[in-house]
């Protein structure tokens, strides 16, 4: 049964990925995509491929997929973040972080026993990016404006990235220290977090088509003097 | 450090189960946080909106009726007093003017020119009454000064005036702003105070114009001035604030710390950097 309603979720993810990966492809044929958006995209290929080679690969091998995985993982968000953030000083303490980032996650991959998963960057990748977040939320409290936070579609895809970090952050730094078959019954579960961050940036995407539209509608009102 | 030496004890599921959950309650708790906190900020703004709206509208309001008024007034001045006189006038110039002897047609002449006279005594105070011609032709100092001379002269408060700086003169369409307001503040300290003197002095601070009136009569402070704003009475006080804010200045209303005088604190920038 657990099974099951495992490979439910890892086949779920895939086509949660091919739905982004749609919505995305549509909406571009209409108007112009951001970069911030064909990197969401880039993403969830990437996410489809690694789970992809991930069946194909031996254990061993799995461990540098997913430690490659996680290094793109972390700078697409945070190169999200950084661009919807959009602050000079931000952006460069961004960068820093990232490149400390990038040197441990390659001393740690190199240096370090080949175990699985790579529990230690995620945790790392998971508290940078919440933080982050938390400070693009922080922004968004003390503009003061007539827009609802819901209404920028960048919200949506950081929310995104929250749910889906925060949610399976504790399953993902215990994976190496818990039983097989404990791992099991919740890994299913990391699984369910990227099906609602999928959700969660489809949502994203729907109010930033429909916000691009409105300005598009709004620029060539005509003139009623 | 806790949780990874708990790892291989049996309670380690319920510590991923509790790690998890709490996990996404923080952050789902968050995100709600923030959603509803800026519902609020935002409801709040609006309502500020709106309750600035509903004052502007009752400020145009006052505005548009005061202006009745004056109309008004001015008409009933006109048809009650220079109309009558006028046709008094006409009577004495009748036709039959010419037919009469010598000495009663003289006597009729300078009777309608006495009245003539008077209607153009008449109108001349009218239009004064409208734009005073100090104001217009020397300007903010002399026409105070001269209003205060006539308050005085009538005998029974003592109305004094003295500008300290005011040797570069303010726009004249700010100067006849505060002229109006500084009459709309002497009639209701007349009307309503009680006073046995009014003491008018100006400064500037920098570029700052500030004009201060004191009084020892009946008064208000500033909350009264806010209530009285908002309500549908004190029409003039609606007129002094309307008229402020298109000169960007603002008045303050409070009772003196000896608490004996009533002071009215106005001030206007003289620049013209906020009218760009």
């Amino acid at each position: 049964m657990a099974k099951t309603i495992e490979d439910l979720f890892f086949y779920l993810t895939f086509i949660f990925d091919f739905f982004i990966i749609l919505l995305v492809l549509i909406s571009s044929k209409t108007k112009k995509i951001k970069k911030e958006i064909w990197f969401i995209f880039s993403y969830c290929i990437l996410n489809s491929l690694t789970n992809y080679l991930s069946t194909l690969y031996s254990y061993e091998e799995e461990y540098f997929l997913y430690a490659f995985f996680t290094l793109l993982e972390y700078s697409i968000f945070a190169f999200f973040l950084a661009k919807t953030i959009n602050k000079s000083l931000i952006s460069k303490l961004i960068f820093s972080l990232s490149c400390a980032f990038l040197i441990f996650v390659l001393l740690h991959t190199f240096t370090s026993k080949s175990d699985g998963l790579d529990s230690i960057p995620i945790g790392i990748e998971t508290i940078l990016i919440l933080i982050y977040s938390f400070y693009y939320l922080y922004l968004q409290i003390n503009i003061v404006d007539e827009t609802f936070i819901y209404s920028r579609y960048q919200f949506w895809i950081i929310v995104g990235f929250m749910v889906y970090l925060g949610g399976s952050f504790f399953i993902y730094i215990l994976a190496n220290n818990v039983s097989y078959d404990v791992l099991k019954d919740y890994w299913f579960l990391t699984y369910a977090f990227y099906i609602i961050k999928n959700i969660l940036f489809g949502v994203g995407l729907y109010t930033y088509a429909k916000s691009s539209k409105r300005k598009y509608s709004q620029k060539f009102q005509p003139s009623l003097n | 450090m806790f949780l990874l030496q708990a790892s291989n004890q049996p309670g380690i599921s319920l510590v991923l189960f509790m790690g998890t959950l709490g996990m996404l309650l923080l952050t789902v708790g968050l995100i709600l946080f923030i959603i509803f906190h800026q519902r609020k900020v935002i409801r709040y703004q609006m309502r500020l909106q709106q309750m600035e709206q509903e004052q502007q509208k009752v400020l145009l309001k006052a505005s548009i009726r005061l202006q009745e008024e004056e109309r008004q007034r001015i008409a009933a001045d006109l048809h009650d007093d220079a109309g009558p006189l006028l046709a008094t006038a006409r009577l004495y110039l009748n036709e039959n003017l010419v037919n009469q002897d010598k000495a009663t047609q003289l006597q009729s002449i300078f009777q309608a020119r006495q009245i003539l006279d008077d209607t153009i005594q008449l109108v001349r105070n009218i239009s004064h009454s409208l734009m005073p011609p100090t104001l217009k032709n020397f300007g903010l100092e002399s026409a105070i000064s001269d209003l205060f001379q006539k308050i005085s002269g009538a005998g029974t408060i003592n109305a004094s005036s003295r500008f300290h700086e005011y040797k570069d003169r303010l726009k004249t369409e700010k100067e006849t702003i505060v002229f109006r307001v500084v009459q709309e503040l002497i009639n209701n300290i007349l009307k309503h105070s009680g006073s046995s003197f009014i003491h008018l002095t100006q400064n500037m601070q920098g570029g700052i114009f500030i004009l201060r009136i004191h009084h020892d009569g009946r008064g208000i402070i500033q909350s009264d001035f806010e209530k009285l704003n908002k309500s549908n009475i004190g029409l003039g006080l609606k007129n002094i604030t309307s008229r402020l804010k298109v000169a960007h200045g603002n008045i303050l209303f409070e009772k003196d710390p000896s608490q004996t005088y009533y002071k009215v604190t106005m001030e206007i920038p003289s620049d013209d950097a906020n009218e760009a």
